[in-house]
């Protein structure tokens, strides 16, 4: 079976664009710009036909399509995801207050599912311009040809690796409602990350020394 | 462990977004972390291929120029998954005729291996080192991770084209080649070779009065003996001077100017080593070498490994700061090798302005060497046309043969002192352009 690429993407940013821009209009974002433009209806259309100039404006600076429409999105998510942090910085220092009327884990499915696309709408486009180079030196097509379709194999078992788990803990932390109410919850995620993070630093720097 | 670049690059994403999911306490960025987090350890757990042996072989070491080989790889990959890119390197003077010298290959769970073939035609004589491989291995997802290069290099020989020995075999075609008419030396030994008939002078050996001459030359008045002479012991000679220089860079990197000379001046060294005669090579502007008259299957070597050696990059000899000869003081350096012979000099050479004067100073100076026949002095001139090398389409192939006619005109006086035999490669072979060209010789 050979899988049409190309349409798969389109599929992918199109609802990856309509997902992201129904999370941003649960935000007070948007009711802000609803606030100031006089209705809901002029405040979708002003955000999109912002949205529109931004992205023909960018393609012809020479940025691909699938890379602006995934930025998009994700700064669409960006207001729904800030409301469901235990400590807002900007709320602290500036006083900006975010609000968000969807529940927990429709933000957070729709992040996911927009980083997900975002990497593999990334990944096959990479996929499609290193055989491209591979045919210009010289490789043969068939070769080249196989080798996509071993890597989108690879990529898609990734991809479901990574958000089927991903997914199952947005839906059952939502079911539990864990991370928003259980107090010890941001404790402990702190705790893990401050971990990692310390790792992280040790192995880049014990690296450094290495390669000094 | 020594982690790869795009799997230190994901962990460094993984910590950054952690970092700032952990700053804003937002569990929806700490689970975004894990993605690429996830990325990394696939790319640590699915190794990259590795183990890579490569066998290689060629048809054949040694080559004509303009022949192909056909070279063979038998590559095997032990382990590992994801992609390896194998180019094999050639010297930019090599042309891929058929098959290609670069493969990309999808390295699955399995130990793999497979067979990469192609041919390569040999443009320029010279001697090369080929067999190095580059080669690329790339993670199935992640991308590049790793260079290096397989060097098991073997020695290549290509050398200069010869004549068309069938051709020149022929009686007919055989007698149009130039050879030398003055014997090699003018004392030593006579042979019992005749040579003409002459006056007696003092110091003549009697034995070589021709009675029977003398007797005819009594009648027509002349009283002094007439004696036979004879061919001295010894070898006619040839000398073979090349110019290397940029002007003889007429062409591509695959067919030039250059290259038609090195094939020019070895298809005469060894056709005249083959006649029995003797044969100098001399090499005059950028490079000034020089190998004395000399015969013979080893001395044919000599030459021929100066020819390659000449072939190797003429910019790089002038940068080198070698002492500079032009052609009329090549010859009159090496002239203690001419003592009491009169050879007959060849030029390899492509005209240009730059260098008409020079090579006129030349000739002048070879005419005082060399034996003078119906008013053309035995010195043959191999011009070499590399205009046609150089043009690819209609115009320009209308451009070069504007640009010949123009030397054309320039160069009639010096025709009118030598043999002048104007050879484009692009047009004919060598063989051709000596034969049709070389006319009351």
């Amino acid at each position: 079976m050979t899988i049409n690429t190309k349409a798969v993407r389109i599929i992918l940013l199109a609802t990856m664009l309509i997902a992201s821009f129904y999370s941003l209009t649960g935000t007070s974002l948007f009711e802000f710009f609803a606030n100031l433009s006089g209705s809901y209806f002029n405040a979708i259309l002003i955000i999109n036909l912002s949205a529109i100039v931004i992205i023909f404006l960018t393609v012809i600076a020479g940025v691909k399509l699938e890379k602006i429409v995934y930025v998009i999105s994700l700064v669409f998510c960006f207001p729904a995801v800030m409301y469901h942090s235990k400590i807002n910085w900007f709320q602290i220092i500036w006083g900006l207050k975010f609000y968000d009327s969807h529940p927990f884990v429709l933000t957070a499915l729709t992040v996911i599912y927009s980083a997900v696309g975002a990497i593999f709408t990334g990944s096959t486009l990479k996929f499609e311009s290193q055989g491209d180079d591979w045919i210009a030196t010289g490789a043969n097509k068939t070769d080249v040809a196989e080798i996509f379709k071993n890597r989108l194999e690879i990529l898609i078992f990734v991809v479901g690796l990574i958000s089927v788990p991903v997914f199952l803990i947005a839906i059952l932390s939502s079911l539990i409602n864990l991370p928003y109410n259980w107090a010890m919850g941001p404790v402990i995620i702190a705790i893990i990350g401050a971990l990692l993070a310390a790792i992280a630093v040790y192995y880049f720097l014990s690296g450094d020394q290495k390669s000094n | 462990m020594v982690l790869s670049a795009p799997i230190v690059r994901m962990l460094k994403l993984f910590c950054w977004i952690l970092l700032i999911g952990v700053f804003f306490a937002n569990s929806i960025i700490i689970m975004l972390a894990f993605i690429p987090f996830v990325f990394a350890l696939v790319g640590i757990f699915l190794k990259p291929p590795s183990a890579i042996s490569i066998e290689r072989s060629f048809s054949r070491d040694k080559v004509f120029s303009g022949e192909t080989i056909e070279a063979r790889l038998d590559i095997e990959i032990g382990s590992g998954l994801g992609i390896v890119e194998l180019s094999e390197i050639l010297p930019r003077h090599f042309e891929v005729v058929e098959g290609c010298n670069y493969k990309v290959i999808w390295k699955g769970l399995g130990p793999k291996s497979f067979k990469m073939t192609y041919s390569i035609k040999c443009t320029t004589s010279g001697t090369y080192y080929i067999g190095n491989t580059a080669i690329k291995i790339n993670q199935s997802i992640l991308g590049h991770i790793s260079s290096g290069m397989e060097r098991n290099p073997i020695t290549l020989e290509v050398r200069p084209r010869l004549f068309d020995t069938g051709k020149a075999k022929s009686s007919s075609n055989f007698s149009k080649i130039p050879m030398p008419l003055g014997s090699l030396a003018n004392m030593g030994m006579p042979t019992l070779e005749f040579k003409e008939i002459k006056q007696y002078s003092y110091g003549d050996p009697f034995r070589y009065i021709n009675w029977k001459a003398t007797a005819r030359n009594l009648n027509r008045g002349g009283y002094w003996p007439v004696i036979n002479e004879y061919e001295k012991e010894g070898k006619k000679s040839v000398w073979i001077y090349l110019n290397i220089s940029k002007s003889m860079n007429m062409g591509s990197n695959i067919r030039n100017s250059f290259e038609s000379g090195l094939e020019a001046a070895n298809a005469l060294a060894e056709f005249y080593i083959k006649q029995n005669l003797f044969v100098a090579f001399g090499t005059y502007n950028d490079m000034v070498e020089f190998i004395y008259p000399g015969t013979g299957e080893k001395h044919y070597h000599k030459i021929l490994k100066l020819i390659l050696r000449c072939s190797s990059n003429i910019a790089a000899v002038k940068n080198a700061g070698v002492k500079q000869l032009s052609l009329k003081e090549s010859v009159v350096s090496h002239k203690k090798y001419l003592a009491g012979s009169k050879p007959l000099f060849v030029i390899v050479t492509r005209y240009s302005d730059k260098f008409s004067e020079q090579l006129e100073q030349g000739i002048d100076e070879m005419s005082k060497h060399t034996v003078n026949k119906k008013g053309i002095y035995q010195i043959m001139v191999i011009n070499i046309i590399g205009y046609g090398m150089a043009a690819e389409a209609t115009t320009e192939k209308l451009a070069a043969q504007l640009l010949h006619l123009k030397d054309k005109n320039k160069i009639q006086k010096l025709r009118k002192k030598c043999i002048w035999i104007d050879w484009d490669p692009s047009q004919m072979s060598f063989s051709k352009a000596l034969m049709s060209q070389v006319v009351g010789i």
